[in-house]
């Protein structure tokens, strides 16, 4: 039952990458996401992935005090609802190396004048553990015998909260957004889900193209 | 290019935490049993043919935490000490059901390791096996429910908790025995107190899990009021580092509280004092006088009950729940001279 919940997971993180081909979405405009991973924050590693911003807002407001509104102009925010899909891998020594993919959406809002950025995501990724020291049995004739690439294998629900802004705009190549997350995460384990947490410290690239 | 450097930089960070690599003294890695991947630390004296499997305490602990400390250092210098993480605990990890969270289980485990430390290092190593605390009660039942004794030159039992319901009983005597001692010689009066009015109104034939709660942690508490020894030895052997602990991740401590519960209740189901009958390797007990979290009392009814003419009880006049840290001189010298004789 929970293979069959797993390959599920993994054929819907699959549909997603042919989906997008579908829909003739501008590979070179999608914007890149690299950032620090540390799995409890102290076992580092490394995150890369993608968004697809499928849904814009924009929110005018008047400003109360008049000189403000003259000075600065009305209060703009523009929120974004965007498909991500990310890789990433970590490294917790003596214990395992966890590599994971996965899809999520995330919603952002960026307030115009600071370029400052709060939002949250969801995530669904699946989470393979290589354990990074070796694995042995005893087998049917009493005799030592290494398992390759022993591991297992994890379902991990994630939700982040997001803090960032956005820098460097009015470049040609399209902007930076930084961003710090911390990733407030549910991963199976045996017949059960246990939380866990990490924090992710990174960059958007290109992000107004 | 800036980008590309911030990118180096993050990986260079995650390569250097390395996995510490194994040596003619230290070895890591998982055993496969049952579904479940053991977390097995090998550290010492491989080439003595001398392997000590100790069983960590808990539920919920794990190896690592006991290979430090002076008396490790000492053990190492002349045997192969070998850290084991029972399933559910420490860095063992593996994919099963909660049918296999037992005490039957995990003593199913420690005999495999056993076999399998024979197959790996060789069918002539002398292995004892040797459990502290809740281990004492794994070790004890691998003992009596697998036929582990075959594979073992003897067993080492360390305040060991082989009866959960005896357990409960001698802690209550003990607490009321020490509480009155104390007040009467009027040390710590505003700890010994309540305790003494606590604990004087449990029923012996009736402890609830309040009580147990309350035993156990207060017995923990206690150790800072009896007059327990401090070792100024201290170990060179803490073999890991912040960033490289197995037992580190939160994920890792949150499964072992998991754990806990499923593996108390299933200890308190198996209590071991009528089967004791059925141990016939050389056995040693090692306790603390003032241990409240396991009563020495349990240490002398496995002494009087084991059916083997070869065994020994030390009880250490200033030790508390951990003779190993309280009084490591004392505690190497028997457990040495033990294995001596009977390797």
């Amino acid at each position: 039952m929970k293979s069959i919940f797993k390959t599920t997971i993994l054929l819907i993180l699959i549909s997603s990458l042919n989906a997008t081909g579908q829909n003739e979405i501008k590979l070179s405009e999608l914007p890149y996401n690299i950032s620090f991973y540390g799995d409890n924050v102290i076992h580092p590693g490394l995150k890369i992935g993608t968004s697809y911003i499928f849904k814009t807002k924009d929110k005018t407001k008047i400003r109360k005090f008049k000189g403000l509104e003259n000075k600065w102009g009305s209060k703009l925010k523009t929120i974004d609802f965007s498909a991500d899909l990310n890789l990433g891998f970590y490294n917790h020594p003596n214990n395992h190396l966890g590599t994971f993919l996965g899809i999520g959406v995330t919603r952002l809002r960026t307030k115009a004048r600071k370029n400052r950025v709060l939002g949250f995501s969801f995530e669904i990724n699946y989470l393979r553990k290589f354990y990074n020291l070796p694995t042995y049995i005893l087998n049917e004739n009493n005799e030592v015998e290494r398992k390759r690439f022993s591991g297992t294998n994890e379902v991990m629900f994630v939700f982040a909260p997001t803090f960032g802004k956005n820098i460097l705009t009015k470049k040609e190549f399209g902007g930076v957004r930084i961003f710090a997350k911390p990733s407030i995460q549910l991963i199976s384990y045996n017949h059960s889900f246990l939380p866990n947490f990490a924090l992710e410290l990174g960059c958007t690239l290109n992000i107004n193209k | 290019m800036k980008y590309l450097s911030i990118a180096l930089f993050a990986l260079t960070i995650t390569l250097s935490s390395c996995t510490k690599k194994a040596t003619e003294t230290y070895e890591r890695f998982y055993f496969r049993s049952d579904g479940a991947d053991i977390a097995v630390e090998v550290n010492g004296n491989m080439a003595s043919k001398t392997f000590i499997l100790l069983l960590h305490g808990g539920p919920g602990g794990g190896g690592a935490a006991y290979n430090a400390g002076w008396y490790s250092d000492q053990l190492e210098e002349d045997y192969a000490m070998v850290y084991m993480d029972q399933r559910g605990n420490g860095a063992s990890q593996g994919s099963y059901d909660k049918q296999a969270l037992t005490i039957a289980q995990n003593s199913k485990d420690v005999y495999a390791l056993a076999k399998f430390l024979k197959a790996k290092y060789g069918t002539d190593i002398s292995l004892f096996l040797a459990g502290h605390s809740w281990g004492g009660l794994t070790t004890c039942h691998a003992l009596v429910e697998t036929d582990i004794q075959q594979e073992l030159k003897g067993w080492i039992e360390i305040d060991g908790a082989h009866d959960f319901v005896k357990n409960d009983i001698e802690a209550i005597k003990l607490f009321l025995v020490l509480a009155n001692e104390n007040i009467t010689a009027n040390k710590s009066l505003d700890f010994w107190n309540p305790v003494l009015e606590k604990v004087s109104a449990m029923d012996t034939n009736n402890i609830t899990d309040e009580d147990r709660g309350y035993l156990n942690s207060t017995a923990f508490s206690a150790e800072s009021h009896l007059p327990l020894l401090s070792s100024s030895l201290s170990g060179t052997s803490s073999s890991h580092g912040l960033l490289t602990n197995p037992d580190l991740g939160l994920a890792v401590k949150l499964a072992n509280s998991f754990v806990n519960p499923i593996l108390n209740e299933d200890s308190q189901k198996n209590p071991l004092t009528s089967r004791l009958g059925e141990i016939t390797i050389p056995s040693q007990f090692l306790w603390g006088k003032y241990d409240l979290v396991v009563p020495p009392a349990l240490g002398v009814s496995a002494y009087n009950l084991v059916n083997t003419p070869f065994k020994e009880i030390h009880i250490f006049d200033g030790s508390g729940h951990s003779p190993m840290n309280n009084e490591p001189e004392a505690f190497v010298k028997v457990m040495k001279e033990f294995i001596e004789k009977y390797k």
